[in-house]
């Protein structure tokens, strides 16, 4: 699954450690969630969508329907 | 740039401190499991009463590392629990079919010396490596 994380956190001028914080998750697991390295539960779906005030399907694209 | 809602701070102390408390009780645990054991062993002393209080002890204190383990594990974010999650499976399918092999070895006599204690060993390798290898691989 691919995400627009990364530009989206860039608009807003945002660090990793910034964008973790509003999260409440480890810098870590936004590198990751940035990399495509791992997917987000629903939950934390849910919560990037409200953190970029953004539907969810505006930040997460899933493979095929990218293609 | 608006402010965040939620202080991360607390939290991330608050998830050092439960790793600190429970590296504390695996220490303690570990201590105790060596002191009742060579106690024993050794014939430190001849009372059943003290051997027993000793492993209750140790046992007690186990339950402490357990509970601290969960509750360090509750401060983690969803990535951290993957990480611990897929080691602890790791560690499990390694215990499991380690000391399949080992038992089938002590049978054919390969070992003659067999310890417990090699297969935790075994079991904790297996953890240790399998947490920093999910650290790295999520980098």
């Amino acid at each position: 699954m691919k995400n627009r994380l990364k530009v989206l956190r860039a608009e807003r001028d945002w660090t990793q450690a910034d964008l973790a914080e509003r999260l409440e998750v480890s810098r870590q697991t936004v590198n990751a969630l940035e990399k495509g390295k791992y997917d987000p539960s629903l939950p934390l779906a849910f919560k990037i969508a409200h953190v970029f005030s953004a539907p969810i399907e505006a930040i997460f694209i899933h493979e095929t329907e990218g293609r | 740039m608006e402010k965040p809602m939620i202080n991360l701070s607390c939290l991330t102390s608050g998830s050092a401190k439960n790793t600190i408390r429970f590296l504390c009780w695996t220490f303690a645990w570990s201590m105790t499991m060596v002191l009742a054991d060579k106690a024993i062993l050794y014939e430190w002393h001849s009372s059943a009463l003290i051997s027993a209080i000793a492993i209750v002890l140790n046992a007690g204190i186990g339950i402490g590392m357990i509970l601290s383990y969960l509750r360090h594990l509750k401060y983690m974010d969803e990535l951290q629990r993957k990480i611990q999650l897929d080691a602890l499976a790791i560690a499990m399918g390694v215990a499991l079919v380690g000391s399949f092999s080992y038992s089938l070895m002590v049978t054919a006599k390969f070992i003659t010396d067999a310890e417990v204690s090699d297969i935790i060993l075994l079991m904790t390798f297996t953890f240790v490596v399998s947490v920093i290898v999910g650290h790295i691989r999520y980098r």
